[in-house]
């Protein structure tokens, strides 16, 4: 996705972990910035991984289910 | 045990499930199976002239409401012995990117019906109009003079945390060894998503 420096900086002070586990900055043909995600470490399936748990947690939180029999 | 809330959290998890789950599948199997296959035809083919071509035509409508003719806007795209390995990587690039759009946007309606069955249960079991049960979160911020921000659907955890003590306390928890809590992880995956979408 292409992504402005503004958006990129932001993103970078704000969660740089996050971004480098799963993204790579690489230029475009037209010489503009895009993000990447990252094949190597396998970004995507990190990131799917991490919003499972947020999922999972997340609604159990809120519907205050304190045991889960699956 | 509340078994009732048991079953709206299965309800709830198996939506989610259902689209994740199998997004991750395919990737999973068609990125690894792909370069397999793309060796296996190379196999069978060894120097084939070329793996795919494709032109892009419009009809070229003129001013005077003839129909017009089929132009070519473009020169002819192919895929040949040269690109293809470049031109998979492409395509999976583009893929992933749409696949977090679809992950983002379960998690989303995922939270929304949390709320929903939580705070707004209806009488009827009726699911309501996902506009009209944001306008009842917003209206609850407002209310409690809090901050009604909608980028990245802040909205919703403010609200959460307006609510719920034990939310709040799951969201300020850290995500596995990372120095992010999964608030922040949820704001990151909005933001990407805004990213992706505009």
């Amino acid at each position: 996705m292409l992504v402005s420096k503004e958006n990129f900086n932001n993103l970078n002070s704000r969660y740089p972990l996050f971004l480098t586990q799963h993204f790579r900055l690489e230029p475009t043909e037209g010489g503009e910035k895009q993000l990447v995600i990252e094949e190597t470490q396998n970004g995507l399936n990190n990131l799917i991984s991490l919003s499972d748990d947020f999922a999972f947690n997340l609604v159990k939180f809120v519907l205050e289910v304190s045991r889960i029999d699956v | 045990m509340d078994l009732d809330a048991i079953g709206q959290y299965k309800q709830l998890m198996q939506r989610y499930s259902q689209v994740v789950f199998r997004v991750s599948n395919d990737l999973q199997f068609w990125h690894t199976f792909l370069p397999a296959a793309i060796e296996a035809h190379r196999q069978i083919y060894p120097d084939p002239p070329f793996y795919f071509e494709s032109g892009l035509f419009v009809y070229n409508i003129s001013l005077n409401d003839d129909p017009g003719w089929l132009y070519p806007l473009q020169p002819s795209f192919t895929i040949d012995e040269d690109n293809i390995a470049a031109s998979r990587v492409a395509f999976f690039q583009w893929i992933q990117v749409i696949s977090l759009v679809r992950v983002y946007n379960s998690l989303e309606t995922l939270v929304y019906s949390a709320i929903e069955k939580k705070y707004f249960p209806s009488p009827t079991g009726k699911k309501m109009a996902t506009k009209a049960l944001k306008t009842k979160i917003l209206t609850e911020i407002k209310a409690a003079g809090l901050k009604d921000e909608i980028n990245n659907n802040q909205f919703l955890l403010t609200f959460l945390k307006h609510r719920s003590t034990a939310v709040t306390h799951f969201l300020r928890l850290p995500v596995r060894d990372l120095p992010y809590t999964w608030e922040s992880f949820f704001i990151f995956l909005s933001i990407i998503r805004h990213l992706i979408v505009h």
